[in-house]
């Protein structure tokens, strides 16, 4: 048996030398796809099977946050522990304060870096981390009259008490308390938060002594929560939501931001930082690892075709065998053998060449809010890849050995003409059906993506530069004393000065947040009985000019710290039904004054409503970090140094820390529609590109077999011409069941996409009509090259009798 | 056209086949002059040429060099699809192994070469199939599939399928190796026929008896003509 092995693979060995560039298109060919395949199998098992190596047990823990600017949840303490009453699908319901900031907080006199989570109450029984000592915070830790009790992560205990063993019950010095240590967590455990915890403590506890003394009446209602809880036994993902979607109305309204709603809910399995882009995340990968398979399968069954392309010679190597007593099993075992090599050799080079794709996937802005380890492949996807490789080598051998019918010799020596079978039939239809499909729909994401850029976003970025300033190499939860007005003021003005000299600009202004950054800015309003949310923007003179605001009513600021509002469109029409509202107030004294009205700007991706604006000089984000907005043709190395001669009269370290077009910064609104767009587009053009092959070599496969059939014909009369156009017209017949398939399959899935991930002024039908073209012209392309061939046959030699 | 023309005329005719490490003289400078109405048969040993010329007579090889006159039209100064044309026009073919389309109804492979002269409706096509058919005796076989015939019977519709057209020249390639003697006989009979109606008929063959049929005999070997009585006004 393992003779025969060895005879079959040195003879395969041989086949492939035969054919060298072949062979090398077909192994790449199946390569790319499979690294395609390892790549999304790699991060499928990241997104959805990874453990969390710092759990005790982490089956059965979800994530609660919402969709939106916030994906962590906006409820308070209170509105978890009603939660949590409520509840029938969750056995446990806590959270970790997204406040943790230790500021210069010292431990026994050394002064802390990271953060702190403050837990709520059953923290430790809802996450289940591992403890390298002690325990974690119980139910008596988190009473008012309770003890001042830490769980101290591995690195602190580490770097600060020298992994001392005998730490528990020790009692140390933090903000005039002493605290006693309860617990050490385990290396791997890190807490809800990407941040590098120090310490865990109650939440109560954190906020009264550590955080200024905030009143606990506040502390209750303060919200701002990474959300964890454990599913009852047997309860699902989608009861939990439900149940959840049905509580959440009757929750208390937390002190700040906009109270969770059902719509905005979401569940997910795990600890994420952000529910609703690992959400994302999960149905991209899934919809992606998807198209991969279909990709290979795609891949493997072409090969097959393609290999057969020089099938009358290899139908007569095989018949020859089976003249001489080769039976059909061993025949079998010779093709599989064969396709065993090239595809362990495909997947071999398509695991390397994942080892870059799985780096370069990990870079796209698709997963830029998703926690992903940068790591390769995993066991499971290791073992996805291998299986799906076994399968693809029985589908590459099973190919020809469907194809290859027998036959005596004599017979196939006559054979005349080559008529598609079902195989072929079905093949071409399998894969212009896929192609159809992930083409419409790499299609539809692409014109959802024009159709974003054309959106208004009240904005105009043309030769509009913005510089966006930070701190440099501050240790995060660092406390930042906050400088005064008249620094600043000095500041924007040396700034002014500096830039506003140089050619060329027109206006320099401030402005933070601008659309495309990631700033929560939001405040409430209540005016006439209505509850307004809107958007922060501090701004300076000028903003609306540098900006491209649309003025629609009253003025721009024409001084520093101006006292009075802009207002949005929306604003303006939610509060008091008009836009003409210059002179209303939208909270009392001066500072709350409308003095104009502005159309509506985007904040947020395009799809999405319009947001109620106000601009103030002095509310939303701290001043000192606005970015600098410049309108007019500019230097960005120029323009960076002046900057930072003004920012440096408010602090030493801060300074410019990118500098690039408004249209860049909107960019951003866009992000994930642009990389869904761009893999989409690599995964249609790789399908289209296989199928077109597939094509290719499936009309190889019929000139091949038939050039005595057209010899035939050119003996009769037939020319090149005639030639060719007989043999791009059975190219396109054949081709034709699969264009209607891939067309519709496209129509349905880019109805399908409209519904949730492509904007509904993508027509679908449209998109189907250029998909039916695309199909068209790949069949056209992939048949020309066979045609050409076999209008260059020499019909003398073939109508020789064998 | 002038009738004292030949048909067919080679001058110097060569076709070498050239690989890495040979060169085959296929034909070495062949001088040939058919008359319109002849009937030639070409004897020789297999790999002497025979084949090679017939298919560079039905243009369906390219000679390397030397002038090949069809019907007055010199054949190495057209193009691929002036060839066909021609070829399509002016010579039918009949083969050893027959090579109908074994998908097409016997009628249908009849047709063919009308479809490809262009100028013939369906019925007109149609109409001249059946014509040539009965010619050859195959009428009543017309709507067969050609694996339903016997192997003299797949040999006439090739006849009928190389006459439809009316050539001037038929090329008939052993057209009676792959049949019994009954059957090889009525097929030599038939072409008899057909030169007798005027048809200018080349034949291939190893039988000494059926070249005795035709009037002129010429034997090659080696790419040459060895014995031709017709050469030289003969």
């Amino acid at each position: 048996m393992i003779a025969g092995f060895l005879v079959d693979l040195r003879h395969a060995v041989r086949v492939y030398r035969k054919t060298p560039w072949q062979t090398a298109l077909a192994v790449l060919m199946l390569a790319s796809a499979m690294a395609l395949v390892s790549t999304m199998a790699g991060l499928w098992s990241e997104l959805n099977l990874d453990d969390n190596a710092g759990l005790v047990n982490d089956r059965g823990l979800v994530t609660i946050g919402q969709r939106g600017d916030m994906p962590m949840g906006v409820l308070s303490a209170n509105g978890v522990r009603e939660l949590k009453a409520a509840s029938q699908t969750l056995m446990h319901i806590s959270g970790g304060s997204l406040f943790g900031g230790l500021g210069d907080i010292e431990l026994e006199g050394r002064t802390l870096e990271g953060v702190a989570e403050p837990v709520l109450p059953d923290y430790f029984e809802t996450v289940q981390p591992r403890l390298a000592l002690g325990r974690g915070l119980t139910e008596e830790d988190f009473s008012d009259d309770g003890a001042y009790v830490l769980v101290l992560s591995h690195q602190l205990w580490q770097a600060h008490f020298d992994g001392d063993m005998g730490i528990i019950g020790r009692e140390v010095e933090m903000a005039d308390q002493r605290w006693r240590i309860v617990g050490v967590a385990d290396p791997e455990f890190n807490g809800l938060s990407s941040n590098r915890i120090a310490f865990w403590l109650p939440y109560r506890r954190f906020m009264a002594d550590l955080q200024q003394g905030m009143p606990l009446q506040m502390v209750d209602d303060f919200p701002f929560f990474r959300i964890v809880a454990r599913r009852a036994s047997g309860t699902g993902l989608g009861a939990v939501e439900e149940e959840l979607r049905n509580l959440v109305v009757d929750l208390p309204r937390p002190a700040m931001g906009q109270p969770l709603t059902a719509d905005r809910l979401l569940v997910v399995n795990g600890i994420v930082d952000n529910p609703e882009a690992q959400r994302a995340a999960q149905r991209q990968t899934n919809l992606l690892l998807a198209a991969a398979v279909l990709i290979a399968l795609v891949a493997a069954v072409n090969i097959g075709i393609f290999l057969l392309a020089r099938a009358p010679t290899r139908r007569r190597e095989l018949a020859l065998r089976q003249a001489v007593g080769a039976g059909r099993r061993r025949l079998a075992g010779q093709l599989l053998v064969e396709a065993a090599l090239l595809v362990v050799a495909a997947t071999g080079l398509g695991l390397v060449l994942s080892i870059w794709l799985a780096l370069a996937f990990r870079e796209l802005d698709l997963f830029e809010q998703i926690e992903l380890s940068g790591g390769w492949l995993d066991w499971p996807a290791l073992g996805f890849s291998a299986g799906l490789a076994a399968l693809l080598t029985a589908l590459v051998a099973l190919v020809p050995m469907a194809l290859i019918r027998q036959r005596r010799l004599s017979e196939d020596a006559r054979q005349i003409s080559a008529r598609p079978g079902r195989f072929q039939h079905a093949a071409g239809l399998v894969q212009l059906g896929l192609a159809g499909l992930v083409g419409a729909v790499a299609l539809g994401f692409l014109a959802h993506l024009w159709l974003l850029g054309q959106r208004d976003l009240g904005l105009q970025p043309d030769r509009v530069t913005v510089a966006t300033v930070s701190l440099e190499s501050r240790p995060t939860g660092s406390a930042i004393v906050m400088p005064d007005a008249a620094a600043i003021e000095a500041s924007r003005s040396a700034i002014r000065d500096r830039i506003g000299s140089l050619p060329g600009v027109e206006v320099v202004a401030f402005a933070s947040p601008l659309p495309g950054q990631r700033m929560i800015s939001t405040g409430n309003y209540e005016i006439e009985g209505e509850q307004i949310n809107a958007r922060m923007v501090n701004v300076s003179p000028g903003v609306v000019e540098a900006l491209g605001l649309r003025l629609l009513h009253g003025r721009d600021f024409e001084s520093e710290n101006e006292p009075g509002m802009i207002v949005s469109r929306r604003f303006a029409e939610t509060a008091w039904g008009q836009t003409d509202v210059v002179g209303r107030f939208v909270r009392e004294g001066d500072a709350g004054r409308v003095i104009g009205v502005v159309d509506d700007v985007q904040f947020r991706h395009p799809d999405m409503p319009a947001e109620p604006i106000v601009l103030a000089t002095q509310s939303g984000m701290a001043g000192f970090m606005a970015s600098i907005i410049i309108r007019g043709r500019v230097d960005p190395d120029l323009v960076e140094a002046r900057i930072n001669e003004g920012l440096a009269l408010i602090m030493d370290d801060l300074r410019v820390h990118r500098i690039r077009g408004l249209d860049e910064l909107l960019g951003e609104l866009t992000v994930i529609d642009r990389a869904r767009a761009r893999v989409t587009a690599l995964f249609g053009v790789v399908i289209v590109l296989m199928a077109a092959f597939g094509f290719f070599a499936m009309q190889r496969f019929l000139v091949a077999s038939g050039r005595r059939e057209i010899a035939v014909h050119m003996a009769l009369g037939a020319g090149p011409s005639s030639v060719r156009r007989r043999v791009v017209f059975g190219g396109l017949k054949l081709g034709l069941p699969g264009l209607v398939f891939g067309t519709l399959l496209g129509l349905i899935a880019v109805t399908w996409l409209t519904n949730d991930l492509v904007s509904t002024a993508v027509s679908p039908l449209h998109i189907s009509a250029v998909t039916a073209l695309g199909l068209l012209l790949v069949m056209l392309v992939s048949t020309l090259q066979p045609a050409w061939r076999a209008a260059r046959l020499s019909p003398g030699a073939l109508l020789k009798d064998p | 056209m002038n009738q004292k023309q030949p048909l067919i005329a080679l001058r110097d005719l060569r076709r070498i086949y050239t690989t890495d490490q040979l060169e085959t003289h296929a034909l070495a400078g062949l001088d040939l002059d058919i008359a319109r109405g002849e009937y030639l048969a070409i004897e020789g040993p297999s790999g002497c040429g025979k084949s090679t010329l017939l298919s560079v007579l039905g243009l369906l090889d390219e000679p390397s060099s030397g002038e090949y006159i069809l019907a007055g039209v010199p054949t190495t100064e057209i193009d691929a699809e002036e060839q066909a044309r021609l070829r399509n026009r002016e010579i039918g073919f009949i083969f050893q192994s027959f090579n109908l389309i074994p998908e097409m109804s016997v009628r249908e492979n009849v047709e063919l070469p009308l479809i490809y002269r262009g100028g013939f409706d369906g019925k007109a096509r149609r109409q001249a199939a059946e014509e040539a058919l009965k010619r050859v005796g195959m009428d009543h076989r017309a709507d067969h599939r050609p694996g339903q015939l016997s192997g003299g019977q797949q040999q006439r519709a090739a006849i009928a399928r190389a006459l439809v057209g009316q050539p001037s020249l038929l090329l008939a390639d052993e057209p009676t190796g792959n049949l019994d003697s009954e059957s090889g006989e009525q097929v030599m009979d038939l072409l008899g026929e057909l030169h007798d109606g005027g048809t200018t008929l080349v034949m291939v063959t190893h039988n000494p008896d059926y070249a005795a049929r035709a009037g002129r005999r010429l034997r090659m070997q080696d790419g040459r003509i060895e014995h031709d009585p017709g050469a030289g006004g003969a």
